[in-house]
């Protein structure tokens, strides 16, 4: 027990934020109602997905993948964070923006086709149109 | 239909996340630098970017250059979703329909005047400088798109609509994607790779990591276009519900 506390809890703090906000998103996208509320949802576990590839490119101590150049500065890996999961991760930002953007789009359409963004309420009148 | 309970979506998630925090402790050390990620590609970039391309900002060469496929596809994707949300939101209502009322006191209006240059110089700096800090083609793209956003929010949709017609801002949007395919396509018929700039040296004649370099910066304009043409669309036509003809 203790070497999990140590080894998990301590060590590997930003692993399990990612997990926790990908149950956050995952329970907002499975049981809200509202759309919108789901999209948020969807958000959400996007920034677990960003902050769980960013902690695997983490190296402590080192700073940011922008190398000083010019005289008195020596080149070592171990200063500098890994920078391919910063670009993979810079490009998800910009579709999960785009994805949004779209996502926002058909709620607009839904909500005047139905005069409503709740689940259940779209279904009542999909059924009531049905009968 | 029967209804999910709270308790039973509570119950499956924890067993979800079960799986996860299990997974976790198999996990490499967080933050230890002899890790197995660090030894494969991204050392290498670190090691040659600045040689290869002259740019110390390692992520712009990556993003650019090394993986500029990837870049210019997720351009694409950008575009597509611009065009998605216009064809979705599309009407053939009027603007005069549209109904808005701007509240804007004289002080808020003088003084976002003041304020959107300096926005958009900050914005081409952060395109231009973005070999040596951190910058480039997409941030460059949303501090021009929220300038533009900024002005719809202070002097209202339509002052802005009859700056910045959509059918024109669809052109710039379309002619930054243009920009970076040519790019690439002038490298192919130069005779090497596609979007390999090395291929442009006998055009710009200046020393082969330098043309890298440019290659670049001139594939950063194309993508700030794009983002910023269809950021400013998808704000406009969520805005006005699509009704943007004159």
């Amino acid at each position: 027990m203790k070497s999990f506390f140590k080894n998990i809890i301590l060590g590997q703090f930003n692993y399990l934020a990612a997990v926790a906000l990908i149950l956050i998103g995952l329970y907002a996208v499975t049981y809200k109602r509202s759309f919108l509320k789901k999209i948020i949802g969807l958000t959400i576990f996007q920034t677990a997905i960003i902050l769980f590839f960013i902690s695997i490119g983490y190296k402590v101590g080192a700073s940011a993948p922008v190398i000083p150049h010019g005289k008195g500065h020596e080149f070592q890996n171990f200063l500098f964070q890994n920078p391919l999961p910063q670009v993979l991760m810079l490009t998800a930002i910009v579709v999960g923006v785009a994805v949004t953007g779209l996502a926002l789009a058909l709620l607009e359409k839904i909500y005047d086709e139905y005069g409503s963004i709740e689940e259940n309420e779209i279904l009542e009148q999909l059924r009531k149109d049905d009968a | 239909m029967f209804k999910v309970s709270r308790l039973l979506v509570i119950l499956l998630l924890l067993i979800f996340g079960f799986f996860l925090v299990s997974g976790i402790g198999e996990l490499p050390l967080f933050g230890n630098p002899s890790n197995p990620v660090h030894k494969q590609a991204g050392n290498y970039y670190l090691e040659h970017a600045e040689i290869e391309m002259e740019s110390p900002n390692v992520v712009t060469a990556v993003l650019a250059d090394y993986r500029a496929v990837d870049t210019l596809l997720e351009t694409t994707v950008v575009l597509l979703a611009g065009f998605a949300v216009m064809l979705v939101l599309f009407s053939t209502g009027n603007i005069s329909k549209f109904e808005e009322v701007v509240n804007s006191s004289y002080i808020l209006k003088i003084s976002t005047k003041l304020l959107i240059p300096p926005v958009q110089l900050f914005a081409l700096y952060v395109l231009a400088h973005g070999h040596h800090s951190p910058g480039g083609g997409f941030q460059c793209g949303v501090i021009l798109g929220s300038s533009l956003i900024l002005q719809a929010l202070v002097f209202g949709v339509k002052e802005t609509l009859n700056k910045y017609p959509p059918k024109r801002i669809i052109n710039v949007a379309i002619f930054g994607v243009l920009i970076f395919y040519s790019i690439g396509l002038i490298c192919f018929i130069q005779g090497g790779n596609f979007l390999d700039y090395s291929q442009l040296q006998s055009i710009l004649s200046t020393t082969e990591s330098h043309t890298r370099s440019l290659g670049i910066l001139f594939v950063e304009i194309g993508v700030s276009l794009t983002v910023m043409s269809v950021i400013y669309l998808m704000y406009i036509f969520l805005i006005t519900k699509g009704e943007v003809n004159n």
